[in-house]
């Protein structure tokens, strides 16, 4: 079963490479970059398959690489930001050095996890709901029947409570 | 100000926190360079950022997740 899904996971990638490529560019504007955050992106799922169970390689590999590649086009743009107190949208000049990729350990990975389903199942869906479905704070509310800055409360709640377990180790 | 230490850091780690949420949303140019000012204002502001940021990043590789099947 689990060596099923990790051909699957990197048949799926093969499959939507060029897809995935394009969605990072979007973000990125720049095709070297693009490729090093979907190389990135398929190392971190290959680990992320190895703890956790993916139900849906495609659209958690797409989640991703968009997360990676705002990650990425963040830490480059803040870079220059700092050096140079400018903001250059989303057009980052190719001369700034890759930033390198973040490294997340599976050991890391399982303490997350196992925080996550700690968390008191309100928090933990305002959470997912933010985190992973991208929903705003405003539909959050409305889905779980709460005020937006009870939301916002969780969101914290849950950040907190992972930081925590991080720590321990 | 008379908070001791470690208010000020839970406060600081409370303002990185905020500002990766609001990231997550998007922010306008003018909260960027907010942002920006945040960060380079003090070196405890970036550590923080960039501890929450990369917590951030971890969460986002964590699979919803799913209750033990019942029956």
């Amino acid at each position: 079963m689990i060596v099923e899904e990790q051909v699957e996971l990197s048949e799926v990638f093969m499959a939507h490479r060029s897809q995935l490529r394009w969605a990072a560019l979007k973000i990125l504007g720049n095709p070297e970059r693009a490729e090093d955050v979907v190389q990135d992106a398929y190392l971190k799922v290959s680990e992320a398959a190895a703890v956790f169970h993916v139900k849906q390689p495609v659209a958690y590999l797409f989640q991703m690489v968009r997360n990676l590649a705002i990650d990425h086009h963040r830490r480059i743009s803040f870079e220059l930001n700092l050096f140079e107190g400018e903001d250059d949208g989303l057009h980052v000049p190719s001369h700034i050095g890759m930033p390198e990729a973040t490294v997340i350990s599976r050991q890391h990975l399982k303490l997350v996890a196992k925080a996550i389903s700690e968390l008191p199942e309100r928090t933990r869906r305002a959470f997912e709901l933010h985190r992973l479905e991208g929903q705003t704070h405003r539909a959050i509310a409305a889905e779980l029947a709460i005020s937006t800055s009870l939301v916002n409360i969780l969101i914290h709640e849950a950040i907190d409570h992972c930081r925590a377990a991080l720590q321990s180790t | 100000m008379a908070n001791s230490e470690d208010q000020d850091s839970e406060q600081v780690w409370h303002t990185a926190v905020e500002w990766v949420i609001r990231e997550h949303e998007s922010l306008s140019p003018v909260e960027r360079q907010e942002l920006i000012g945040w960060l380079n204002m003090n070196p405890a502001h970036r550590k923080a950022y960039d501890e929450a940021s990369r917590l951030w990043l971890i969460t986002g590789l964590v699979p919803p997740f799913e209750p033990p099947a019942e029956d």
